[in-house]
């Protein structure tokens, strides 16, 4: 805060800037101080210019707030589905996290089951050739989920919420054969996101 | 502090309802405006417009000459009675919090009040005629709610340029939206 007030030039001590920073809560506890003097009904310093600029710098800031907004609907809207229940960042990346690992790993089941049979020795050779674009701690999921699959003739048990390389509390929905609709929404998100990073960024014109 | 003084009903001061009505629709926008300003909390801005259209109500107004200027005072003096008792509240609140060794955040309510498509369309237009650096700044304060300080530190440039982008952005958009802040 003192870096704010020492920033500031002589003339910013205009009504108009003075509201907006009251009203973001820029202003250090004694330039609060100062400034409600003019909003003080009883006060010798009551200003009504500076209620006006405060009611003003309010509206500007719905207004621009509502603006943006709206920018973000209309952006967000090839993407519908995945937005409505999905509106951080932080959420998108981990569900793509989860789809890449489920993804390589059915890959790698699939060429596991091919040598299930022949030399289990080269499951590993196999692992690091179809994932090898993966992070290690992928590459450790989808070569444990192979080596399941290849020493055991039990129907397939993995729990996803019970692996620690998983996300704690997101477990995907195994009801059914089908893909389900988290996976098939977050491959289609990832697909149309691109490298979008943060949802500001994906905002600007 | 005392309230500004209402005459005694009695005195024959009385607003009638729909004068009243008539001052709510030209002053009220402005009102809660201000109002959510002083109080940063929407809801608490519309509980405390209404004490004071009922208060003109009830006992009329004792401005002589600037029914506005009365307006804002006693906003200001209702305002100010709300946000002691939020202060108190907040206090024990985070006492409380304290003696039980977490903390207490009170947060506070975004502001989304109803803004006609027209008005919204405008107030694009006009943020897209700031420049790049103006608008991401407009867009970091208002819309993230990101303090200047993190701004300046996110966009790698000095404090000062941020509020000067900032400073800047805001007189031109005040200047294309001026009329918008009629009531």
């Amino acid at each position: 805060m003192t870096d704010l007030v020492r920033n500031s030039r002589p003339d910013d001590a205009s009504l108009d800037w003075l509201a907006f920073r009251y009203v973001s809560g820029e202003m250090t506890d004694g330039e609060v101080e100062v400034f409600e003097t003019q909003l003080a009904a009883d006060s010798e310093s009551f200003s009504l210019a500076a209620c006006e600029a405060v009611a003003q710098a309010v509206q500007l800031c719905n207004m621009a707030v509502v603006a943006f907004d709206s920018e973000h609907k209309v952006m967000s809207e090839p993407v519908a589905d995945l937005s409505a229940s999905q509106k951080f960042t932080g959420q998108r990346e981990s569900t793509a996290r989860r789809v890449s690992i489920a993804a390589s790993a059915a890959a790698v089941v699939a060429a596991g089951l091919i040598l299930s049979s022949s030399d289990p020795e080269r499951i590993d050779e196999v692992v690091s050739r179809e994932t090898s674009p993966l992070p290690a701690g992928q590459l450790e999921l989808a070569s444990e989920l192979v080596s399941f699959w290849a020493n055991s003739d039990d129907e397939l048990d993995f729990r996803f919420d019970e692996h620690p390389l998983l996300p704690a509390g997101e477990v995907p929905d195994t009801r059914t054969d089908d893909v389900p609709d988290w996976l098939f929404a977050a491959i289609q998100s990832q697909q149309s996101a691109g490298d979008e990073s943060t949802r500001p960024e994906v905002m600007e014109n | 502090m005392s309230a500004p003084s209402v005459p005694n009903a009695d005195d024959g001061d009385r607003v009638e309802p729909d004068a009243v009505a008539g001052l709510y629709r030209q002053h009220a926008g402005e009102i809660r405006a201000f109002l959510t300003g002083v109080l940063r909390d929407r809801e608490l801005a519309d509980e405390v417009l209404q004490i004071v259209f009922r208060r003109m109500l009830e006992k009329g107004h004792t401005a002589t000459d600037n029914v506005r200027s009365w307006l804002f005072k006693v906003a200001w003096h209702e305002a100010l009675l709300v946000r002691r008792v939020q202060t108190r509240r907040a206090g024990g609140l985070e006492k409380v919090a304290s003696q039980r060794g977490f903390s207490v955040e009170i947060p506070e309510q975004s502001e989304r009040s109803a803004v006609r498509q027209e008005t919204v369309e405008q107030v694009q237009r006009a943020i897209d005629q700031l420049s790049p650096e103006q608008k991401a700044v407009v867009r970091k304060r208002i819309y993230e709610e990101k303090k200047f300080v993190v701004i300046a530190e996110e966009l790698g440039v000095p404090l000062g340029t941020v509020l000067t982008r900032m400073r800047t952005a805001l007189q031109k958009l005040q200047q294309t939206l001026g009329r918008y802040f009629e009531d």
